[in-house]
């Protein structure tokens, strides 16, 4: 029997996609942290029904069952518990949201920009031995296979006999491995959070930057085969934070940001840093796309040490995302506006992107600007 | 695949229905289905092809979901098919989930006879009939498809929401008689024409265009034709849409006129075969316990299935209940010769308990009922006091208030009456017109103001029969002004007057010059 309904459940579903998308632009904070803990978000669609042209509530109709007249017909507990479970199969269907509709809304509605990997040097990836060859080198002596080369010439040649077999290897019984060899393609990314945690710093800043970290990691685990993840903290000192811990620390001291551009640098040259986390971290950077992304309230007092210590990482990074929120604070852009200044060339093609944000619904906003197409 | 055992077994109680109960019957296929197909089958009410909305797909999800957690039943679908010709003849289609019992499916097929019968000899159920009901809709979902590649599916979307909108304003009890016929060939003497001619024609023109035109010349019921044929701004194709929306619900919403009747009698038809048949005796009960637990109780709750276990208060009735009853009763009465005066002079109760002339001519009742009644006149030619007291007592009378905000309009029901005249008058109220409320053009209401704007009417009339009065019988105003006059707006494109009355009883006149803001205005004189 054909489909009778086969377009129709198309156009349907694709009403459905439709309030998703909607659904998504209008996601709430505590949704998206949610999420970020790997709860799936449950949509509710209710059910259309196309309207008619019908009689007001004070026209009568007719029923059926007990009780006298002047009584309420569905009394206002008992009653209406078991009408709405009847009643609630039909009032709406529920869709899943999924991190996966994320990615998909972002690159369609939010029009972001695909990410090209950068190529790798030759790095071999992985050595497999598919294939036997009567030529090679030494260490590839395959003794099974021109143990089985032997015998084969042995009967071929009537020398073989019954009983006792004699190795006598020979130069053409020689078997070598072939190798094949598999590069790694693409380099990995690095994501660096730079965290600021100074006294300033509300509990609004701090879930936009968890649910930043968050799109960021769903858009690059895009692209990218593997992402790390590097969480530096920081007030007036630095350090490298684990985690767990990242986002509870509490907020305190002043702000400075070149002790956390001291320890980027650390770890590229791979001196020793001050760190909360087990293992000292060595970030090869011609290895891996490395995108920092710096997430504070401004108020950055020693600027000019942090300009001259960023524009010494600056060749190293693939992508520099400034995030300066403005919740509370009165604004001070003074940063901002000095790395605009100085580098006005990255900024305009995109390797240094800058973002303020008023409220919380901007995050889309800061997403956009970081992100998206130039 | 054809099943030959259920074959045997639908021949057999084919042959067992004609014999034993007279029924006329078309050939018929049976469909096995499974609960997938089962569910896009019921979305679309029955037809293999329908017109393709968005609203099926979402009706799908609901059958399927209500069906899964049993929430309701489905047993059986039936279109009727049939090309008035000899030789030619469709068979009916009938689809049967195959998940059930062989007692059922037979059963369930006694009980697809029975609407087949119906379908076949009530004069209603073919009065707007296509002569080929199949074929008609797959024409018309093979048309829309076409259309759709040319102009684009939202546009086919958004006129055809607007055509489901207004497919309740439709005249089911036509003055005229429907008759099809053919073009007019005009001659050709009209082609040519002298240049005398010519000019006094369009004087003629220029002067019929500066009177008043009065369109249409008596007040118009069916309003959605009324729109397709004379609003001057529809693309061709949305006239043909709207066109095929009409003729669509036109035929699908008589069905409802018969709707007791056609579902009563199948229900009749499978009780009385499930009783005479020789089924193995614990089919027999099983079958019979099922029907007093759920399927064919009065009442059926706020789910539009068939099977529901719910004993509370509900807001419908199941049809098979009453139509079957009513069926049940007839029959003894004319078995029994209760019908006549002088049973109802009879005033000594043993002499009434042992009244019996021994007629036996119930089932010939039956089967005349069936072919010359809509639900109005079988209700109210049966539906006796005497009946209500013995059966049907359980129905009540009710009426609501406007929810206050924020609470749900079911809330604020109470239960007005319990007497027998109410309750007929309501079930009469609901049966006419399938409970909708009749609006019409009014008389010259084509051409309003001289531009051309459109003035609707909600006809009262004959609804004080009923006991119903012009203040019980307001439009819902929400519904009233944001559906109805925006697709109205959108489908005549120029200024809608609609004259309702208010909940004070008094007339009410709303317009909307753009299809946004709708205005209060009084009525004026009557013209």
């Amino acid at each position: 029997m054909s489909d009778p309904i086969g377009s129709a459940r198309k156009k349907y579903r694709r009403r459905v996609e439709e309030a998703k998308k909607r659904a998504i632009g209008q996601l709430k904070y505590i949704e998206l942290g949610s999420m970020k803990r790997g709860e799936v978000i449950r949509l509710r669609i209710p059910v259309v029904h196309l309207p008619h042209i019908k009689y007001g509530p004070w026209t009568p109709g007719i029923g059926s069952g007990p009780g006298k007249e002047g009584e309420k017909v569905f009394p206002s507990e008992e009653g209406s518990a078991g009408r709405k479970g009847g009643r609630g199969a039909a009032e709406a269907i529920y869709e899943d949201i999924t991190v996966r509709d994320l990615v998909n809304w972002m690159k369609s509605e939010l029009e972001l920009e695909t990410i090209k990997p950068a190529k790798r040097k030759k790095e071999i990836d992985k050595i497999t031995y598919p294939a036997i060859s009567s030529r090679g080198s030494e260490s590839l002596l395959d003794l099974d296979e021109t143990l089985y080369a032997m015998v084969d010439r042995q009967v071929v040649a009537g020398d073989f006999r019954q009983g006792g077999l004699q190795i006598k290897i020979e130069e053409e019984d020689l078997r070598y491995r072939f190798p094949k060899v598999k590069y790694k393609p693409y380099k990995d990314a690095l994501v660096i959070y730079i965290r600021d945690i100074s006294e300033s710093i509300t509990q609004a800043d701090l879930e936009a930057s968890y649910i930043l970290s968050f799109l960021v990691d769903t858009w690059l685990k895009e692209f990218y085969p593997k992402v790390e993840r590097v969480y530096i903290a920081h007030n007036d000192s630095a350090w490298e934070e684990m985690e767990e811990n990242y986002y509870r620390l509490k907020s305190g001291g002043g702000t400075s940001y070149s002790p956390a551009y001291d320890i980027l640098a650390a770890m590229m040259t791979g001196r020793d840093y001050e760190r909360k986390t087990q293992v000292k971290r060595k970030i090869d950077y011609s290895d891996m796309d490395i995108y920092v992304i710096q997430m504070t309230d401004g108020e950055n007092w020693d600027y000019e040490g942090a300009l001259s210590r960023l524009g010494r990482l600056m060749p190293n990074l693939t992508r520099l995302c400034y995030l300066e929120t403005h919740f509370y604070e009165e604004q001070d852009t003074k940063y901002l506006v000095a790395l605009k200044n100085v580098y006005s060339s990255q900024v305009k093609e995109g390797k240094i992107r800058l973002c303020t944000i008023g409220k919380k619904d901007d995050l889309w906003k800061a997403m956009k600007e970081f992100f998206g197409k130039r | 695949m054809v099943n030959n055992g259920l074959t045997e077994i639908a021949n057999e109680i084919a042959d067992f229905c004609i014999k034993k109960y007279r029924l006329d019957l078309t050939d018929i296929n049976f469909n096995m289905v499974n609960l997938e197909e089962l569910c896009s089958i019921a979305a679309t009410g029955g037809w293999i092809m329908f017109p393709q909305h968005w609203s099926l797909g979402q009706q799908y999800f609901i059958q399927k979901k209500g069906h899964t957690l049993g929430y309701w039943q489905i047993y059986e679908i039936v279109v009727p098919s049939e090309v008035w010709e000899e030789k030619k003849k469709e068979p009916a289609e009938a689809y049967i989930y195959a998940g059930d019992t062989l007692t059922d499916i037979k059963l369930v097929m006694a009980h697809v006879y029975g609407h087949i019968h119906a379908f076949e000899n009530n004069w209603k159920l073919n009065e707007f009939k296509p002569s080929s009901p199949l074929a008609f809709m797959a024409g018309q979902k093979e048309r829309i498809a076409e259309i759709e590649k040319e102009v684009g599916e939202e546009n086919v979307e958004r006129i055809m929401d607007i055509g489901y909108t207004l497919s309740t304003l439709i005249d089911l009890y036509p003055a005229k008689k429907i008759k099809r016929e053919p073009p007019e060939e005009l001659p050709l003497e009209q082609f040519v024409s002298s240049p005398g001619e010519k000019r006094q024609r369009l004087i003629e023109e220029i002067e019929r265009k500066a009177k008043r035109e009065v369109v249409p010349d008596e007040r118009d019921y069916e309003v959605l034709k009324f729109i397709v044929d004379n609003a001057d701004m529809l693309a061709s194709w949305e006239r043909e849409i709207l066109q095929m929306m009409w003729e669509q619900s036109r035929y699908l919403s008589s069905w409802g006129l018969g709707r007791y009747l056609n579902e009563g009698f199948a229900a009749l038809i499978d009780l009385k075969y499930c009783l005479d048949s020789k089924m193995p005796v614990g089919e027999t009960f099983r079958w019979l316990k099922q029907r007093t637990a759920g399927a064919y109780q009065q009442g059926q709750c706020g789910c539009d299935g068939e099977q529901c276990s719910c004993d509370r208060r509900t807001l419908q009735i199941n049809p098979y209940w009453l139509g079957m009853n009513l069926l049940l009763d007839v029959i003894e009465k004319w078995d029994t010769g209760r019908f006549d005066l002088d049973y109802e002079q009879l005033e000594d109760a043993r002499e009434r308990e042992e009244f019996n002339l021994r007629l036996d001519r119930g089932w010939d009742k039956v089967l005349e009922i069936v072919a010359t009644n809509t639900d109005y006149t079988f209700i109210n030619s049966y539906f006796t006091e005497d009946f209500f007291n013995r059966v049907a007592s359980c129905l009540f009378v009710y009426n609501g208030r406007e929810p206050e905000k924020g609470k749900r309009e079911e809330d604020t029901l109470t239960i007005v009456s319990r007497s027998y005249h109410d309750v007929k008058d309501v079930l009469l109220f609901e049966a006419y017109n399938n409970g909708m409320p009749r609006i019409a053009v009014e008389k010259g209401g084509g051409n309003y103001n001289n531009k051309k704007e459109l003035y609707l009417v909600q006809d009262l009339s004959g609804y004080d029969k009923l006991g119903l009065s012009p203040k019980e019988l307001t439009l819902q105003p929400s519904e009233t002004s944001e559906v109805l006059l925006k697709a109205l707006y959108e489908a005549w494109r120029r200024p809608i007057h609609l004259e309702v009355v208010n909940r004070e009883g008094r007339p009410l006149l709303l317009s909307t010059y753009d299809g946004k803001e709708i205005k209060e205005g009084k009525v004026e004189g009557k013209k």
